[in-house]
């Protein structure tokens, strides 16, 4: 039962980060790891607002 | 109320009429025509000036050869007929855009009679650069101070005379959108074409050096009549000094492209700069020292203290110790202040998991307890006890920030850019890569020359992002004593500026050879930060730093237990053995200690084993996952009795070196898949993704190896 739960919770994982991946390359999300350097903390805003120039 | 005649030049006969705000029209009555330059900075207003002065109709056409916008139009007064051209806006009169070659031949090679600079007063040191160098060209000038409303909203107050002198140039405040001044300004040219200023072509001082070898270049020039006439002898040798490439394909003798070149190796030689970065250092120091003497204000006076604050803090020879003192500042900070916070969070930690193992019966199996003690707290804990140091450290940057010191490095770095063939405005995008390189390559869009994009694209993940502090936070107590933390931690981030630096030379030697274009780069006034903004920025990167270890990292923890814990070995194969050889067994059983096992061959000489290897794999996701997998790793298998941090255990299986070349490689090797992602949709192919991704792995591999080798050498 134990065990069983534990292959439930790495699958599921596994499935979210590798969607999370999917997503990244296929340019669906930024995927940044940002650190609030651009001071815009969501790297989303700042692609988009790039990718309008 | 302003009186003066409209006359368009669209076919060079018709009188047209046309109103200038408030004047009334007269038929053209002039005596004798003047030409009259229009030049001005991009958005300093000259555009409306010339609207103003010419009214609603001109003529529009394209300067010969180029597809540059040429507009003429006229007006009349005081007897004379003023045939006004709109120049295109430039910052700068060099060679290096066809709007600043069309501008500048005009001048000279259309026997301009008054040459006008609409000078935005509101940004008066900025816009007197270009000034200057119609100074130089010793044109007749007169420079029209436009938007004076914005400025004495402002209270700033400015010596027109005192101006005029420096500049030996009349000076005319005006305020373009509303018509005011611009009766005063056409008086300003008419009495420039009557009663001309003794021309001086020494306003401008170059400094000895460069004076020196201006008069050793001046009397070569005198083979060259016609050159010499049209151009001015002294400002043809500046231009010949500056390398000015427009001038140098004027077809000159080879005794003087010889002297030129001499001169201008000399100077390279003797004060370490082109001369072209000398003669823009000596322009920038006529307009702050003409500015200092007479602009004043409350904004003005900021400047000025800032301007004081900057001889010190961008002095050539102060500027990078200076920047290199703050940094090690900064780390050595983030450790004293930030160490007793972390054991605080680290003992909360381990209560935590004491708690919940002491849920379960002593000595019981449980792959649910595994789970959260040693993948989710061994693993994302470990990644949030450096909590405490990242906020300090983005709480000291945030400060240097606020208060304008940032803008700074990026201007001290601006020459040594040049050095290597990129200029300050890469630095800008390399200085985001501290925080993480995503935004960074998404920064270097600002750059318009493809090549130097590139460059600073593939480089940027050598920039110790915010993934690689927690890195640096576990490793570098775990090997060091308490008084070397501050300097090793700052060690490594010169060593990935140093890297940067050096790659991007040895690409712009080989991949991306080419010329880069100079631009101004701004400085703002130095103010106090406000506490309330520097929280904010604080607070906004360390929330993404928590959100990222409680998403992303918690998957990732979460996997590479499952990773490290599975397939188990049987009772059969542990029988009989010690508690810590059981554990190595086990590990090296599991998936993730068959990668390592397999990579363990290649990552030996760097003094790495099969445990380093996975978590390096594991970093490629996301960089902060090695501190998770390197928790992961020792917190499995543990004894409950045990109570070493994973410092401790850090420490007592590997030496120093090991440590700091865990930290070489990781600074150095393959950036995170966000990077490679982000890198591929910047430059539009996977190719240069690819790239970035061996370049890099293959430099930290080779860097890694040397310096473990020889370290290895040394300290036996």
């Amino acid at each position: 039962m134990e065990t069983a739960l534990v292959i439930a919770i790495v699958a599921a994982v596994v499935i979210w980060i590798s969607w999370s991946a999917y997503k990244v390359v296929a340019g669906k999300s930024s995927g940044c790891s940002c650190t609030g350097s651009c001071n815009k903390g969501d790297c989303a805003e700042l692609s988009e607002s790039n990718d309008k120039k | 109320m302003q009186e003066f005649n409209i006359v368009t030049t669209d076919n060079g006969v018709t009188a047209g009429n046309g109103v200038v705000r408030n004047g009334s029209v007269k038929r053209d009555v002039s005596k004798k025509t003047i030409t009259v330059a229009v030049a001005g900075n991009p958005n300093s207003g000259k555009t409306t000036v010339f609207n103003a002065l010419t009214g609603a109709r001109q003529h529009v056409g394209n300067y010969p050869g180029v597809t540059v916008e040429k507009k003429e139009g006229s007006c009349s007064h005081r007897g004379h007929k003023i045939n006004l051209v709109d120049l295109p806006g430039t910052y700068s009169l060099t060679a290096f855009s066809v709007e600043e070659v069309v501008a500048r031949n005009f001048i000279v090679d259309e026997h301009t009679d008054v040459v006008v600079d609409i000078v935005d007063s509101s940004n008066l040191e900025r816009n007197l650069y270009l000034a200057t160098q119609l100074v130089e060209m010793n044109v007749p000038l007169v420079l029209a101070f436009n938007m004076t409303d914005i400025v004495e909203r402002r209270g700033t107050v400015f010596d027109i005379e005192k101006l005029s002198g420096f500049f030996n140039a009349s000076i005319v405040p005006i305020v373009g959108t509303k018509g005011r001044g611009l009766g005063k300004l056409l008086d300003a040219i008419v009495d420039t074409v009557e009663n001309p200023r003794v021309k001086d072509e020494h306003t401008v001082h170059y400094g000895d050096e460069v004076e020196e070898e201006l008069d050793k270049i001046k009397p070569l020039l005198a083979s060259e009549h016609s050159l010499g006439e049209k151009y001015g002898s002294r400002w043809l040798a500046l231009k010949l000094l500056e390398q000015d490439k427009d001038i140098l394909d004027k077809g000159h003798s080879q005794e003087l492209i010889d002297a030129v070149a001499k001169s201008v190796q000399h100077l390279t030689k003797v004060t370490g700069d082109e001369p072209e970065i000398l003669v823009a250092d000596r322009r920038y120091g006529f307009i702050s020292g003409a500015c200092e003497e007479a602009v004043t204000n409350s904004v003005e006076i900021r400047h000025m203290r800032s301007d004081l604050v900057d001889k010190v803090i961008l002095n050539r020879v102060l500027a990078i110790p200076i920047f290199a003192v703050l940094m090690y500042g900064v780390f050595k900070l983030t450790f004293m202040l930030g160490d007793p916070l972390m054991g605080l969070i680290e003992s909360m930690f381990e209560w935590l998991s004491a708690f919940i193992t002491g849920l379960w019966p002593i000595g019981a199996e449980s792959a649910i307890k595994s789970l959260i003690v040693d993948g989710i707290i061994g693993g994302v804990g470990g990644v949030i006890v450096f909590v405490p140091n990242i906020m300090l450290l983005f709480f000291a940057i945030a400060i240097l920030e606020d208060s304008g010191y940032m803008a700074r490095a990026a201007f001290i770095m601006d020459r040594v850019m040049h050095k290597i063939g990129l200029h300050g405005k890469s630095f800008i995008p390399m200085l985001i890569g501290f925080g993480c390189s995503v935004p960074a390559i998404m920064g270097t869009r600002v750059l318009e020359n493809r090549r130097s994009r590139l460059t600073t694209i593939l480089v940027i993940p050598l920039m110790s992002c915010g993934a690689r502090l927690p890195i640096y936070v576990l490793l570098i107590p775990a090997f060091f004593a308490a008084k070397w933390h501050g300097l090793v931690m700052w060690l490594m981030y010169v060593i990935g500026v140093v890297l940067a630096i050096f790659c991007a030379k040895l690409l712009r030697k080989t991949l991306f050879k080419g010329e880069t274009m100079p631009f101004v780069m701004e400085l703002p006034p130095y103010r106090v930060p406000t506490l309330r903004g520097v929280l904010i920025h604080m607070w906004g990167r360390s929330w993404m730093y928590l959100k990222k270890a409680g998403t992303i990292l918690l998957g990732i923890s979460i996997i590479l237990w499952a990773a490290t814990s599975y397939p188990k070995p049987d009772e059969n194969t542990l029988a009989g053995l010690s508690a810590e050889q059981a554990q190595t067994t086990a590990l090296r059983y599991s998936i993730a200690g068959r990668v390592g096992t397999a990579m363990e061959p290649a990552v030996k000489p760097l003094g790495f084993d099969y445990r380093i290897g996975t978590a390096l794999i594991g970093a490629l996701a996301a960089k902060e996952v090695f501190v998770a997998q390197m928790g992961i790793v020792y917190s499995l298998g543990e004894s409950n009795e045990s109570s070493q941090t994973l410092r401790e255990k850090l420490a007592s299986n590997y030496s120093s070196l090991q440590g700091f070349c865990i930290m070489l490689f990781c600074l150095i090797s393959a950036p995170c898949m966000a990077t490679l992602v982000i890198c591929k949709r910047e430059t539009g192919s996977w190719l240069w993704a690819l790239f970035q991704f061996c370049g890099l792995t293959a430099l930290a591999y080779l860097v890694t190896l040397v310096v473990y080798q020889v370290g290895s050498l040394i300290i036996t």
